[in-house]
């Protein structure tokens, strides 16, 4: 279950492969409202903290033992 | 002990302005604060980094960088719950301190590979945790790819009660975990952007964890915005022993968010997070609980820097979060930060 679920995200982003390749620089990663690390800031660590919420299931899952967060990079 | 934290998060982030040198290598200080509040609980955040990328190897790809971090957090129960209580031994004010650090290496254009720790201490627990993580990028760089591995190690107060079925629960003193996690993302078109992660995570005192997620950033030409949209699953499910407080747990996230470019310097995002998450608990009598929170939050950040929207600046943010739980807890997070860019 585990295993396929992996697969199903590597082939949904591996997806987008079909298209032209293009190269990064052209692309808008540096666009403040595009990249990652220009969005994700203070605001989206804090709202994504499960203990303040009582939300187990986002922020760094697995609580205080689990990494970084899958949709923020925190 | 409160100013001399407060003072100390300052000069870190002002700090930051002795590391500029000539290379014009990015390198930058932030600085934050926030409030949330809900019937619950009153959490007050002072927060603040510092980063800064070096030329140690010549050679394009081949930076130097290193980042800090360390918050602050003031925490006030106004009715802590039972278990709690006994977690918090009658105090119901309490202090959180964490602090992280990265060092990461370049290794050719798109390549990195770094190392990370940090630690996190509070009355209820003590964590520290080490990680490494590797960069790579793929087909003509518009493919990358991030594996993190990190270590936990974890301290708790420990709570020795009987549940609703008379079973013993004793939670343990010492924890510890290990968390793996791949992000892709994917740069489809020069408006588009693909992300995808998954994470697993185990733990001695639970059964392993593990999430899936995705989400699309598209850039709309016409209107000079650009929309994300991001859906997450989250399980924690299998055998529950008598050493935990909660029982296994299922959850999905779907969020939605529009950013808009303002006059010549500011951007606005308004967005929305719905969260449905399900616990079974351990004790057969005990009844199932479901969580459903709405989220609306807005943000605003304000360029200091008269630059292009590619380069970097120093800017000013600030942001509203709004949660309203079916449980009745409704809850409000407002910030600022400020970061200068060097």
């Amino acid at each position: 279950m585990k295993s396929a679920l992996a697969f199903i995200v590597l082939v949904f982003t591996l997806s987008g492969c079909v298209h032209p390749q293009v190269k990064f620089r052209k692309t808008r990663l540096l666009d403040p409202m595009m990249d990652p690390a220009k969005t994700d800031g203070l605001h989206t660590t804090l709202r994504n903290e499960p203990g303040v919420w009582n939300e187990r299931g986002t922020g760094d899952v697995g609580g205080s033992l689990g990494g970084s967060c899958p949709t923020c990079g925190t | 002990m409160t100013m001399k934290q407060a003072t100390a998060s300052i000069l870190l982030a002002i700090s930051g302005t002795a590391f500029s040198d000539d290379s014009h290598l990015p390198g930058s200080a932030t600085f934050g604060v926030a409030r949330y509040e809900d019937i619950n609980v009153d959490s007050n955040v002072i927060s603040s980094g510092l980063s800064k990328t070096f030329a140690l190897k010549e050679g394009q790809g081949y930076e130097t960088s290193a980042a800090i971090s360390g918050t602050k957090k003031y925490i006030l129960f106004k009715e802590p719950a039972d278990l709690l209580q006994k977690q918090l031994k009658g105090k119901t004010k309490i202090e959180e301190d964490s602090a992280s650090g990265t060092f990461t290496q370049g290794f050719g254009i798109g390549h990195t590979i770094g190392i990370l720790g940090g630690t996190n201490k509070s009355p209820l627990s003590k964590s520290k945790f080490v990680g490494l993580r590797l960069g790579l990028w793929w087909l003509e760089e518009t493919l990358q790819s991030v594996i993190e591995h990190r270590k936990t190690d974890l301290e708790q107060a420990v709570l020795d009660f009987v549940d609703t079925d008379g079973k013993r629960v004793i939670t343990p003193e010492d924890l510890d975990g290990r968390n793996t996690s791949l992000t892709l993302t994917h740069f489809t078109t020069p408006s588009t952007i693909l992300r995808s992660a998954y994470s697993f995570t185990s733990r001695s005192d639970r059964p392993a964890a593990w999430s899936a997620s995705g989400e699309i950033r598209q850039f709309i030409e016409a209107t000079d915005s650009a929309v994300h949209v991001a859906a997450a699953h989250y399980e924690n499910i299998g055998e529950i022993k008598a050493k935990t407080t909660f029982g296994s747990v299922i959850s999905n996230t779907l969020r939605a968010e529009w950013h808009q470019k303002l006059f010549e310097k500011s951007t606005g995002a308004i967005g929305y997070r719905y969260y449905l998450e399900k616990e079974d608990p351990r004790a057969f009598d005990a009844q199932d609980n479901q969580v459903g929170t709405d989220s609306v939050f807005a943000s605003w950040r304000w360029r200091f820097d008269n630059v292009a929207w590619t380069a970097e600046s120093s800017e000013l943010s600030m942001f509203v979060n709004s949660f309203r739980a079916n449980s009745g807890i409704n809850g409000i997070l407002v910030g600022s930060s400020i970061s200068y860019t060097f």
